[in-house]
C-alpha cells in the first residue's frame, strides 16, 4: 500500500471507514422508528394473541415467533445429530481421499444460494411431505448443516489430536475418548456452532418460504406436517403489498427478528465463555 | 450404532450434491429441449438476467471492498493505538460490525428499501439494490478483513519493531502484502454471498427480467428470477431449472476461486 500524507491518509481512513458503523446503527434506527406508529395504533395485547389475519385487523405476531423459534430449533437439534457424527468421522476415522471429498462436497453445499435450497426441497422434500413446518425444518437443515460440521470438523481437527494420541497410548477405545473427553474439551465451541446455527436458521427467508405453505397457523406452535408462516416468511410475503398499520407491524415484525438473532449469539457468545473457562 | 451414524452422516453431503445436480440438469434439460430459453421473449430471458446479476453484484462489491477496507484500517489504527479511548472505540466498532455481520439479509433488505428506495427517492430499482447489496456485503468483508490483518499484525510487528521499523506505513506495507491472500478471498466469498442474494434483492431491486438500462430501473438477478419463476409465475419452473443452473456454477466458480487461494486442507497437504 503506498504510503499516504498523515493529513490526507487519516482524513480518508476516519471519513469513509466510520461509514459502516454509522450506517448499521442508521438503519436499525429507522427501522424502529418506522415501527413507531404500530406500537401507538396496535395494542400490546392483540400483538401477544395467537393470531395473524391483517385482512381483520390481527395483528398477532408471537405466533410467527413461534413459529420461527420452532422451526430454528428442530433444524438445530437434526444438525447437531448429523453434524457431530459427520464431523467426528471426518476429524479422527475417515480416509484422506474420503475426508478431502466430504469436506469439498460440505463446502459446495455451505455455499449454496438459499433459493437453489428452496427450489431443491421444493422438487424432492414437499412432493412428499407437503408444503408444511415438516418441510420447511428440512430447507433450513439444508443451509445450516454444512457449515456447523465444517466448524466443529476443524475444532475437533485443532484440539482432539493430542487427546486422541494419549487415549491410544493408555488403551481408551478412540471413540470413547473422543465423545467422552474430545467433547468435554469442545464443548463451549459445540454450544457456539449450535447457537449460530440456531440464528442463522432462525433469520433464514428465502428457502424455507419455497416449502412452508406460507399460511398463518392456528394456535401459537404450528402443526409439524400443516402450512405456517415464520416471521421472515410474513415479511417477505407482506412487505410489498402492505400499508398502513400493516407495514408498520411488518416493520415491528422486522425488529423482532433482528433482536431474536441478536439475543441468539449474545446469548450463545456467553454460554461459551462460560463453558470455555469451566474446561 | 456409531459407526454407521458416522458413515452415513459423511456420506449424506455427497448423496444431497447428487440429488441436486441431477434434479436440476434434468430440469435445466427438459427446459432447453422444450423451448428456445436464451431468446427474448416479452419476459426477458436467462442471459439478461445473468448479465443483471454480474452487474449488480459487480457493482455492489466495487463500492464495498474499499470502504470495508478503510474501514478495517480504522479500526486497526485505533485498536493499536497507546489511547484507551482509541482501543474502547475499536472495541465498539468491532461489536457494530459483529451485529451487522449478524443480521439476517431480510433485513438489510427491508432497511434498504426503506432507506435508499422511500427516504433517498430511489424507489424500486437497480441503484436501491445495489446500495442495499453493499451495505450487506460490508460488515462481512469488515470482519474477514480485520480477521487477516490481525493475523498477518500478530506475525510481522515484533519483526518489524526488532529491526527498529517503527512508522506505521511501513508495518501496514508489510501486513498488508502477507494478508493479501485473506483480503482477497474475503471479497471473493462476499461475492459469493451476493450471487446468490434474493431476500435483498427481491426488496429492493424489484422484478424484471430483461437486460437492465439505467439504475433507476428496476432489474431482478438469478436468484431473485428463480424464485419469482417458481413461486409465483405459473409455468416458470423449466425456466427457473435453467437460471438455477446457471447461479450454481457461478457460485462453484466463485468457491473454487476461494479454495485455490486459501486450500481449506493445507494441513492434510503438507
Amino acid at each position: 500500500m503506498p504510503a499516504l500524507k498523515p493529513s490526507w491518509r487519516m482524513v480518508l481512513i476516519f471519513g469513509v471507514g466510520l461509514i459502516p458503523p454509522i450506517t448499521v446503527i442508521a438503519l436499525v434506527l429507522l427501522l424502529a422508528i418506522r415501527a413507531v406508529p404500530a406500537f401507538q395504533t396496535v395494542e400490546i395485547g392483540m400483538m401477544l394473541s395467537a393470531s395473524w389475519a391483517p385482512e381483520t385487523g390481527a395483528f398477532g405476531v408471537l405466533p410467527l415467533l413461534v413459529g420461527t423459534v420452532f422451526c430454528a430449533f428442530l433444524s438445530t437439534i437434526a444438525c447437531v445429530l448429523v453434524g457431530v457424527p459427520a464431523a467426528v468421522s471426518l476429524a479422527f476415522f475417515a480416509s484422506t481421499s474420503e475426508r478431502r471429498v466430504s469436506i469439498l462436497v460440505l463446502t459446495v453445499l455451505a455455499s449454496l444460494p438459499s433459493v437453489l435450497v428452496g427450489l431443491f426441497c421444493l422438487e424432492l422434500v414437499a412432493r412428499y411431505i407437503g408444503l408444511s413446518v415438516a418441510s420447511g425444518v428440512i430447507a433450513l437443515f439444508l443451509m445450516t448443516w454444512p457449515s456447523f460440521t465444517l466448524v466443529l470438523y476443524a475444532r475437533l481437527r485443532q484440539q482432539g489430536g493430542q487427546i486422541v494420541d494419549a487415549a491410544r497410548a493408555l488403551g481408551i477405545p478412540e471413540r470413547k475418548a473422543v465423545y467422552r473427553l474430545v467433547f468435554q474439551k469442545i464443548r463451549g465451541d459445540l454450544t457456539l456452532a449450535a447457537t449460530f446455527t440456531l440464528g442463522k436458521g432462525a433469520g433464514e427467508a428465502m428457502a424455507v418460504s419455497f416449502v412452508i405453505g406460507n399460511v398463518p397457523h392456528a394456535g401459537f406452535l404450528p402443526a409439524l406436517f400443516e402450512g405456517a408462516h415464520t416471521l421472515t416468511t410474513m415479511v417477505l410475503k407482506n412487505h410489498g403489498a402492505a400499508s398502513g398499520e400493516h407495514l408498520g407491524m411488518v416493520y415491528v415484525a422486522i425488529l423482532i427478528l433482528g433482536a431474536l438473532i441478536v439475543f441468539i449469539n449474545v446469548l450463545g457468545a456467553f454460554l461459551a465463555s462460560k463453558l470455555m473457562k469451566n474446561r | 450404532m456409531m459407526r454407521i451414524l458416522e458413515k452415513s452422516s459423511v456420506l449424506l453431503p455427497v448423496v444431497v450434491i447428487l440429488a441436486l445436480l441431477s434434479m436440476l440438469g434434468h430440469g435445466a434439460y427438459n427446459h432447453l429441449a422444450d423451448s428456445d430459453p436464451l431468446g427474448l421473449s416479452y419476459r426477458g430471458s436467462v442471459l439478461e438476467t445473468t448479465l443483471n446479476t454480474l452487474v449488480i453484484v459487480g457493482s455492489a462489491t466495487t463500492i464495498s471492498a474499499p470502504i470495508a477496507l478503510l474501514s478495517s484500517i480504522l479500526f486497526l489504527e485505533t485498536s493499536t493505538s497507546s489511547s484507551d479511548s482509541g482501543r474502547s472505540f475499536a472495541r465498539i466498532m468491532r461489536r457494530i460490525m459483529e451485529v451487522g455481520a449478524s443480521l439476517p439479509r431480510l433485513v438489510w433488505g427491508v432497511a434498504g428499501a426503506v432507506l435508499f428506495g422511500s427516504l433517498f427517492g430511489l424507489g424500486v430499482s437497480a441503484a436501491t439494490g445495489i446500495a442495499a447489496l453493499a451495505c450487506m456485503m460490508v460488515p462481512i468483508m469488515f470482519n474477514s478483513f480485520v480477521d487477516g490483518l490481525l493475523s498477518a499484525d500478530r506475525m510481522y510487528r515484533p519483526q518489524l519493531s526488532a529491526l527498529g521499523i517503527d512508522a506505521n506505513h511501513a508495518v501496514r506495507s508489510v501486513q498488508f502484502r502477507a494478508a493479501m491472500p485473506a483480503l482477497v478471498a474475503s471479497t471473493i466469498m462476499a461475492v459469493g454471498r451476493g450471487l446468490g442474494d434474493a431476500a435483498v434483492l427481491l426488496l429492493t431491486s424489484g422484478v424484471s427480467f430483461v437486460i437492465l438500462s439505467g439504475l433507476n430501473e428496476s432489474a431482478s438477478p438469478l436468484a431473485v428470477q428463480i424464485y419469482v419463476l417458481t413461486m409465483d409465475i405459473g409455468g416458470g419452473r423449466g425456466e427457473a431449472m435453467l437460471a438455477a443452473v446457471i447461479l450454481l456454477a457461478l457460485t462453484s466458480i466463485v468457491q473454487g476461486l476461494v479454495l485455490f487461494i486459501q486450500p481449506i486442507d493445507r494441513h492434510d497437504r503438507s
